[in-house]
């Protein structure tokens, strides 16, 4: 994506590698020398028709506006949602039109949602496997991306929001926390003069997406896709929050048995 | 900055090696020197050398009107390995400028993405391409074998050098 169109066909061009372009979309293959290649035509979004996010409709229209970025672990936020069928349906299409999708290790669906959809068998959906333990459940997905430029941070923060919205999740809040500036005083001379100093300053900005009320596969799906797209010199940092039973030991004070001992009179 | 540190560097090595022949060992305590003024600056001249656009701008300009031209995790608050992460682009720098000697129209821009690293660079049209394909996978291949981590090279070719003004 470092490499504009103009430089294929050899033309000098200011617009180099060495400026950031601060789009987080999803890299392409590439290595060697640039090819001439005609564009395939790509479909015009109509950005006054909204979809509702969740249903096939979203569905379609997610893998074609990002068909070679589909993971087959989509599938299992997509399944709880829709019928099976019409997902298979739909990928199947998109794997006879685009390149196959990688071949990826199966996700954990659960067993008893697929059930409830009426899906007996999985024949179509061979890379999708079952398991009988229940899902977690999380209260909140926190996504915290950390980086040196902001304008990388708010594109980024739109193709997360933008996924996370055609996926379905609910999205509760993005912010922005406040910026961590470290500074340095260093010697401005190599032998003395000691008193003129130079200074630096190394500039991290923050961002944070919360995403509340997310099934365990889910998360991972989301997580998957959003960090694969991750863009060069960004860091994230993930914080799930969960209801955990309290354990046995501390359920019930130890007064109330009887197994203290009074206090020394 | 990068020929400061070669002389620097050259400086200490020096000094260490007459020391040591002279069989009393101390130890050097510098602090790092920072000449502001004049890093990674060309000087204004009569007007007839020509400067590409990342020479033309100073280091304050950077995150303003030049990019970064390593871009990693690791000088984020709360990340460490600053120094591999230096020390490797320094290596793959000087490498490619040997490797490809002659044909760099500007500087080296390296990325990683998680595990792999990302080396784009610009250069003039001075080899066949045969020649070109050819070293993209030698150096592909040796860099990956030296870092154990997938290398790949992004090359983009120019006629000639883009000039952004005359100093």
């Amino acid at each position: 994506i470092a490499v504009p169109l103009s430089a294929i066909r050899g033309a000098a061009s200011l617009v180099s590698p060495l400026t950031t372009l601060p789009l987080p979309l999803p890299s392409r293959k590439h290595g060697g020398l640039r090819v001439e290649r005609e564009e395939r035509p790509r479909p015009v979004r109509d950005h006054s028709r909204t979809r509702p996010p969740g249903t096939a409709a979203s569905f379609t229209c997610f893998i074609r506006y990002y068909p070679n970025r589909v993971a087959d672990r989509v599938l299992s936020v997509f399944c709880h949602v829709l019928c099976v069928s019409q997902a298979a349906a739909a990928v199947r299409h998109q794997a006879g039109t685009s390149r196959s999708l990688h071949g990826a290790r199966a996700p954990a669906v659960s067993a008893r949602h697929l059930k409830q959809l009426g899906v007996t068998s999985l024949r179509s959906l061979s890379q999708v496997s079952l398991s009988e333990e229940p899902d977690a459940l999380y209260q909140k997905l926190s996504v915290r991306v950390k980086g040196h430029d902001r304008s990388v941070l708010d594109s980024f923060e739109f193709f997360a929001s933008l996924a996370a919205r055609e996926l379905g999740l609910s999205l509760e809040r993005a912010f922005e926390p406040r910026k961590h500036t470290e500074k340095l005083t260093l010697l401005k001379s190599v032998h003395i003069f000691k008193k003129h100093r130079v200074q630096y300053e190394t500039r991290t900005h923050h961002r944070t997406i919360e995403i509340s009320r997310v099934t365990g596969s889910s998360a991972r799906v989301y997580l998957e896709y959003i960090q694969r797209n991750l863009p060069e010199g960004v860091a994230m940092e993930v914080t799930k929050t969960s209801v955990e039973e309290i354990p046995e030991h501390i359920q019930k004070p130890l007064w109330d048995e009887g197994k203290l001992e009074p206090c020394g009179q | 900055m990068a020929t400061s540190l070669v002389r620097k560097t050259k400086l200490l090595s020096m000094v260490s090696s007459q020391l040591n022949s002279a069989a009393c060992f101390r130890n050097i305590h510098c602090t790092a020197a920072c000449l502001k003024n004049r890093a990674a600056r060309i000087r204004v001249a009569k007007g007839d050398k020509p400067v590409t656009y990342e020479q033309a701008y100073h280091p304050h300009h950077i995150g303003h009107r030049k990019g970064w031209l390593s871009q990693h995790t690791s000088n984020l608050q709360g990340e460490d390995g600053a120094a591999e992460r230096v020390v490797e682009d320094v290596f793959i720098r000087r490498f490619m400028y040997g490797t490809f000697h002659g044909c760099l129209a500007d500087e080296v821009v390296i990325k990683r993405r998680g595990n792999l690293l990302l080396i784009c660079a610009v250069m003039i049209q001075k080899l066949l391409p045969s020649k070109f394909y050819f070293l993209i996978g030698y150096t592909e291949e040796l860099l990956s074998h030296f870092y154990k981590c997938p290398v790949k090279i992004e090359m983009q070719t120019v006629e000639e050098k883009v000039v952004y003004k005359y100093l």
